[in-house]
């Protein structure tokens, strides 16, 4: 596998882990290049053997014409590659590293990781310090989670309901 | 201008000012700008200050707490709590680190914690950096109430405060004008009589009220507790709500603590600033005051020896003497009973201003009770959205009870469960690992895919705490002192901390579990709040176990009094022992009250800058 399909391996495996679409998690237009930093942080942090393995193990089962849901759970599922799985999930919903092992402290990525994190996106929030929002919005809910993240079979953000 | 009507010997660089401060922070920073505004004088005021520069931007900062991976209130700031070792620090200072991961060991917690004899740890904090502390405050700024000042006469409990609320009105509006406070009077009803002149208003209006707040108003507005009613009321607070001074309007960062990205909550660099524009205002930078000398003879202070450093971790560089006609002490209240009881001399055995012996001790916070709960499926709240709070029930600070329990005000929490598990942190982790710490797991489910986005969706907007900041009695058993075993980089010795809390907070903290519960009842919410017994703050009050948090309301220690037998500061904020010295900062409160202090330290020092002013005018 060389770097662009490693890379495009990468994004499909995230995709199927956190259920958010590959076209959000690396945009083409992608002025922060979080699917460097992101992509970047795998491949320094993680065993080399196991992050090709992963990898592999998602073309393997892709190439079986199995669904998303189902590859993840089998790579999860499986020891030689759950621990990796849950790190990389972890590492796209919170910008930190969490060694699969869990021996060492885990560390913040980078600014750039830490405020992609999916997981403000998912709560409707904003990363504590950095909100793009105006004065007094606070006062009233948020648009719908539809408004961020599609429903299932959806691929582009429908607009805000109320 | 150089004065020279002293009989002192000018100071390392030659000069004797008119006034020396030891902090670079609010009460300084107001004292400073006070004396140095006044422009017929020309007044020369030094600041020395033990920490680093206030950095041309905070961007820095911000970095910092970006890539912390435990954020915590200490985290922008130097030296990087996270495995400092105190013994290699020219400038250390406690961490909210120490008391999570090392409060029993000494070798690695800056504060030296003595937890024999069932003592416990004291868990607030504080920096020394140009700006000091209120870097990393909340902003909340209320005003202490007519009962917190007569808390032994009215209610036969810990000790009164020598000045009575009614010398505070005028005080409090100069507070409330130089740190900006937004807030409503027609808001702050809890209390009559808060307000003079009574059209009073406070610079800005109020911050507009959290969705959370406005849900929760929505069912409490018919309940009542203790005869009180359980008010939602928005918290006047240090934050823009229109442009201020040149300063943003909030912007709803949710990182009030600890740091606002864009300075619309007020910190002490703002009145630095303004005190050095005068140009009448000398500060010096990474120079810690290690010695407060004494002229025996007259027994006025004649100089403050410091030390100077370069390298964090280096040891002293060098060591001057500043001198002035009087002296301010403005280092809050660990570091500067620390600096009185390091200046001990053969003629002082007890050290500066101690003739009392009250110097470190009554060392008070708001000992804190945090509650956490989540709201029903159907009434999500969306938290971290907007600042860390912005309404407290305030009906519960100053009732007739407080004879029989320590009062405490409820602080909303628009931050979910940040305070208690780290979430969105945890409950994260829980649901991709199958754990269960956040207690939202109970069946370990191990989740992928858009089945994890939903559940961690349907879980984290729901989240909400609530915190009591109970009030805590002078007690001099709990106390700052010299450890005789640990130092810092430069040689002196590191604070140590005996405390324990009376069980008048205990029965307090007794009580706000059972208002919080019935609280979290009346919403509808379902309560998740957990007690650690291993934990070193665990205690319990009849039978029932509690785990107790700081608020960062570092107080006493200095006390003001109106005897000089009991207390270290008469009601001018001098020391009773020296004439030309004074003390400012939360260190003199002799009753923690019922409001956060910081309002009422910027307060005080407005007091203290009129009293220098008069003096220094005579």
């Amino acid at each position: 596998m060389d770097e662009t399909q490693s890379k495009a391996t990468f994004v499909a495996l995230s995709q199927a882990l956190t259920g958010i679409p590959g076209s959000l998690l690396a945009p083409s237009l992608d002025p922060t290049k979080i699917l460097d930093t992101v992509y970047n942080a795998f491949v320094t942090n993680a065993d080399p053997c196991a992050a090709q393995l992963i990898l592999e193990s998602f073309q393997a089962l892709k190439s079986k014409g199995l669904s998303d849901d189902e590859i993840a759970t089998a790579i999860i599922a499986d020891p030689a590659t759950g621990p990796l799985a849950a790190s990389i999930t972890k590492l796209w919903l919170l910008g930190n590293w969490y060694p699969p092992s869990g021996s060492a402290t885990p560390t913040v990525v980078s600014s750039n990781a830490y405020i992609e994190g999916w997981v403000w996106k998912i709560m409707q929030a904003h990363p504590m310090g950095y909100s793009m929002l105006e004065y007094g919005y606070w006062a009233e809910p948020p648009p719908p989670l539809s408004a961020i993240l599609p429903p299932s079979g959806e691929t582009v953000p429908q607009s805000s309901r109320s | 201008m150089q004065t020279n009507d002293s009989n002192a010997a000018p100071g390392a660089d030659g000069k004797i000012y008119d006034v020396v401060i030891v902090g670079a922070g609010v009460s300084g920073g107001i004292i400073a700008m006070e004396l140095a505004q006044q422009a017929q004088r020309n007044l020369q005021v030094l600041i020395l200050e033990a920490g680093p520069p206030i950095p041309a931007s905070r961007e820095n900062y911000l970095d910092r707490y970006y890539n912390a991976y435990y954020k915590m209130p200490e985290s922008p700031y130097p030296p990087n709590p996270a495995g400092s070792d105190p013994g290699d620090e020219n400038v250390g200072r406690a961490t909210t680190y120490d008391v999570v991961f090392n409060v029993t060991n000494p070798d690695k917690s800056y504060l030296v914690q003595d937890l024999s004899n069932g003592q416990t740890p004291f868990c607030s904090t504080y920096e020394r950096v140009g700006g000091g502390t209120l870097w990393h405050w909340l902003g909340t700024s209320l005003r202490l109430l007519p009962g917190d000042f007569e808390l032994r006469s009215k209610f036969g409990h810990g000790r009164d405060w020598p000045i009575s609320y009614t010398v505070m009105p005028p005080l409090y509006a100069r507070a409330e004008s130089e740190i900006g406070v937004a807030a409503n009077v027609a808001d702050q009803t809890y209390m009559a009589g808060l307000y003079e002149p009574k059209d009073y208003e406070y610079p800005m209006p109020g911050v507009v009220q959290s969705y959370l707040d406005k849900t929760l108003k929505s069912t409490l507005d018919n309940v009542t507790l203790y005869g009180q009613p359980m008010d939602v009321t928005p918290t006047p607070a240090a934050r823009n709500t229109i442009p201020y001074e040149d300063r943003r309007v909030c912007a709803g960062n949710s990182s009030c603590i600890p740091i606002c990205p864009i300075q619309a909550k007020y910190d002490a660099t703002v009145t630095i600033n303004k005190a050095l524009d005068t140009g009448n205002v000398t500060i010096l930078y990474q120079s810690v005051a290690s010695q407060v000398k004494v002229d025996p003879v007259s027994g006025e202070v004649s100089g403050i020896e410091y030390l100077t450093w370069k390298d964090p971790h280096g040891g002293a560089t060098g060591k001057g003497t500043a001198v002035g006609k009087f002296y301010v002490l403005a280092a809050h209240a660990i570091e500067t009973p620390r600096l009185l009881l390091l200046s001990a001399t053969a003629e002082l055995p007890n050290g500066v201003a101690n003739s009392s012996d009250q110097v470190g001790r009554n060392l008070m916070d708001h000992p804190l009770y945090l509650s956490w709960a989540l709201m029903p499926s159907d009434k999500p709240i969306y938290p971290l959205r907007g600042p860390i709070s912005t309404s407290g029930i305030e009906t519960l600070r100053d009732t007739m009870f407080r004879k029989e329990w320590a009062a405490f005000r409820i602080e909303i929490g628009n931050e979910a469960w940040n305070f208690p598990i780290t979430d969105p942190y945890q409950t994260t982790q829980d649901y991709i690992d199958g754990t269960n710490v956040s207690q939202l797991n109970p069946n370990g489910l191990k989740l992928h895919g858009k089945a994890l986005i939903a559940q961690l969706n349907g879980l984290l907007i729901r989240e909400f705490r609530m915190a009591n900041l109970v009030e805590q009695e002078a007690d001099p058993e709990s106390r700052v002192s010299l450890s005789p075993t640990h130092k810092d980089r430069l040689g002196l010795p590191r604070p140590q901390i005996n405390y324990r809390l009376s069980e008048y907070t205990r029965q307090g903290f007794k009580k706000a579990r059972e208002v919080n519960s019935a609280i979290y009842k009346a919403v509808g919410a379902t309560e998740y709040t957990k007690t650690d017994p291993t934990k070193p703050t665990y205690f319990e009050v009849d039978g029932e176990g509690f785990n107790y948090y700081g608020a960062g309301h570092i107080m006493g220690t200095t006390i003001m009094g109106s005897s000089k037998h009991d207390s270290v500061v008469d009601p001018t904020s001098r020391t009773w022992d020296h004439d030309n010295l004074y003390i400012v900062g939360s260190g003199t409160f002799p009753a923690t009250g019922t409001g956060n202090p910081t309002l009422t330290i910027a307060a005080l020092a407005f007091g203290t800058a009129d009293t220098l002013w008069k003096r220094l005018s005579d």
